[in-house]
């Protein structure tokens, strides 16, 4: 349980470095972002702001420089931005004044969603209990906390890009992983300001209103916004990016291109597999109607160049292949299984298993709203579908060629990559078309009109019912921390409790929790990229891999009446216990694990500190 | 801020209203009466 005053250091912990996040990206904004004014400006400050610090975070890290909240706290004093604010500040004045007429309708909606964001904020602040999120991106920003940024064998998400994973070392270096999904959620109300912005320009201050407003209330938003997952910070930045280039074709500035290739940089600095937005990028520049000169394409080439730089530095020096994990024939993987990137690529796809081909194209993009995949339906709400068709009207060639680069890379969501997460850049698009559409439905008649506003009532009531059925537990797990991540999933309590009796290096069994009190080994192959701990790999060669991870015991868990036979269920475990090379350790009583389950621990007997590998 | 649109008239302005209607009743159909119709 935590006092009020823990409650308190605990929201600091996450204010803090966003705060010094934004506080750098308001400094820099003006210099190297786009012309933008208003709240916008706070939205494109927090990307460039967290892109430069993610990239600042990493050179220190990898020198080994520890970065506590103090240092954040520092941060956030040296760049305070003082004329930045005062820029601000008049921009906002500026955009009050073109906002003069809204009416009391558009504050009142503005006034709630700003309610809503807070909650979001302070919900995300509860421990993590979604997947990824415990598995592999708290354990990564602990290692990384813990040592300088490095090779960590046997832990293959530390090869992927982690930009903004990056950002929750200062909470922590100071004791307080909770903290870390506030940044996460700082990236959905930046989303969100983003799509208010571009929906107010295209369709007047009262759909942008809305439009900002049902972005946070999206199921997806309220799935990813509490959880240290990456997915809305690459976003954020593709979908910037995706919006700049839009803006070039529309009239803009130079300085509009070259924002765009530096929030494709922090995309893929974030994410590699975002980099599928640079050519989608550059066609769509070069279809729009409106083709850059070749010099300011060259210089947006340039910056892209060097934002992602590090990057590639980086996974050069740790897996010896700068494009870890593309090119992974040529380039070498690592410490990897090659056989890993093949099965990690049909695990993507098969989250909607459905055949690749025209109709099953058709199938995806109606399951989008109307489906029942876990990870595909539903997790946008249904405005985008009910309102964006309504947007049709003659479009000019920029919309065109927006709407065909969207396909494309729809289409490649499909093939690649169809789990809605991965759609972030292009989903706040859809938001921005159900705005226009709803806009223009909304003005065609009182009728009409009515029907929109009871329409978007139902969804915003329904959305927001969603939503509270997912936040309102965490406000009160502030409190009760343990007890809300015991009830999220049980036996992970139990094997927490059972790693702590083994002895480290603890391996842990597939899909389980890396989030460990003590150094642990996943035995998934998802997460080691290494070993295949199940039937059909040599037990031999499976002992040869964990002694080289330094793996000295094992939390297993067995089905009944396992392990009262002397037996556990896995093929491997058992064929130790038959050589002799590891044993059950009777003298610790089996724990709960999922349904009749239960938590064994084995230990590798024949085994000293240091003896080479048999 | 551009217009967006023209404004939908006659039965292009009734079709609208039914889609969007349809759209988000299917919507909650499938997400809390459990229709399963599609994967």
């Amino acid at each position: 349980m935590r006092d009020v005053d823990a409650i308190a250091q605990l929201i600091a912990a996450g204010l803090v470095p966003c705060f010094a996040y934004l506080c750098v990206g308001l400094r820099v904004v003006d210099r190297i972002g786009p012309e933008v004014r208003g709240a916008e400006r706070w939205a494109f400050a927090w990307l460039f702001g967290t892109g430069v610090a993610s990239l600042a975070i990493l050179a220190l890290r990898a020198l080994g420089v520890p970065l506590p909240l103090l240092a954040a706290g520092a941060v956030a004093a040296a760049f305070w931005p003082f004329r930045g604010l005062r820029g601000a500040s008049a921009s906002s004045a500026e955009a009050s004044k073109e906002d003069a007429d809204a009416s009391d309708a558009v504050r009142r909606i503005e006034a709630a969603a700003g309610a809503f964001a807070a909650l979001l904020f302070i919900t995300a602040l509860a421990p993590e209990t979604y997947w990824d999120g415990f598995e592999y991106h708290l354990p990564l920003i602990a290692a990384w906390t813990e040592g300088p940024i490095r090779a960590l064998p046997g832990f293959v998400d530390a090869e992927f890009r982690a930009g903004i994973d990056l950002l929750g070392v200062p909470a922590v270096t100071s004791g307080f992983p909770d903290a870390v999904a506030s940044v996460s959620a700082a990236f959905a109300l930046a989303l969100a300001l983003l799509v208010r912005a571009e929906a107010t320009r295209r369709a007047g201050a009262e759909a942008g209103a809305l439009a900002g407003a049902f972005v946070l209330l999206a199921p997806l938003t309220i799935e990813l916004a509490p959880s240290s997952y990456v997915d809305l910070g690459v976003g954020a930045y593709g979908f910037a990016a995706l919006l700049l280039a839009d803006r070039w074709n529309r009239g803009g500035s130079e300085r509009d291109l070259l924002a765009a290739a530096a929030c494709l940089a922090f995309a893929a600095n974030a994410k590699l597999n975002a980099a599928a937005l640079v050519p989608a990028v550059l066609l769509l520049v070069l279809v729009g109607g409106r083709r850059p000169p070749l010099a300011v394409l060259a210089r947006s080439a340039a910056v892209l160049a060097l934002v992602t730089a590090p990057w590639f530095v980086k996974t050069a020096l740790t897996s010896g292949n700068p494009l870890y994990p593309l090119a992974a024939a040529w380039l070498g993987s690592g410490a990897a299984d090659p056989r890993y990137f093949e099965l990690r690529a049909f695990r993507g796809v098969a989250n909607y298993p459905v055949e690749r081909g025209p109709v099953g194209f058709a199938q995806y993009l109606l399951s989008l709203t109307w489906g029942r995949n876990v990870h595909v339906s539903g997790l946008l709400g249904p405005l985008p579908a009910a309102l964006a068709p309504l947007a049709i009207a003659r479009p000019s060639r920029a919309t065109l060629a927006l709407c065909a680069v969207g396909l494309a890379l729809l289409a490649l969501l499909f093939l690649a990559l169809p789990a809605a997460r991965f759609g972030t850049p292009l989903w706040p698009w859809l938001a921005v078309a159900a705005a226009v559409g709803g806009a223009r439905l909304a003005r065609s008649g009182r009728v009409a009109r009515i029907a929109v506003v009871a329409v978007l009532a139902v969804v915003a009531l329904h959305q927001f019912a969603l939503a509270a059925s997912v936040l309102l537990p965490r406000v009160r797990a502030l409190r009760f921390p343990e007890a809300y991540a015991a009830e999220r999933f049980p036996e992970q309590a139990t094997l927490r409790e059972m790693v702590a009796r083994g002895e480290p290096v603890v391996g842990i069994p597939m899909g389980a929790v890396s989030w460990m009190t003590q150094p642990v080994y996943n035995l998934l192959w998802e997460r080691n990229g290494e070993l295949f701990f199940r039937e059909g790999t040599p037990p031999a060669e499976a002992l040869a891999t964990l002694e080289e991870r330094d793996v000295r015991s094992l939390v297993i868990d067995v089905a009944p009446p396992h392990p009262d036979d002397g037996r556990t269920g896995h093929v491997i475990v058992d064929a130790w216990l038959d050589a002799g090379v590891a044993a059950l350790a009777p003298e610790v009583a089996p724990l709960p694990a999922r349904g009749e389950r239960r938590w064994v621990l084995v230990r590798f007997v024949t085994r000293a500190p240091g003896e080479a590998s048999r | 801020m551009s217009a967006p649109g023209p404004a939908l008239a006659g039965g292009w302005r009734v079709l609208a209203i039914l889609w969007m209607v349809a759209a988000v009743a299917a919507y909650l159909a499938v997400r809390e009466a459990g229709v399963d119709w599609i994967h």
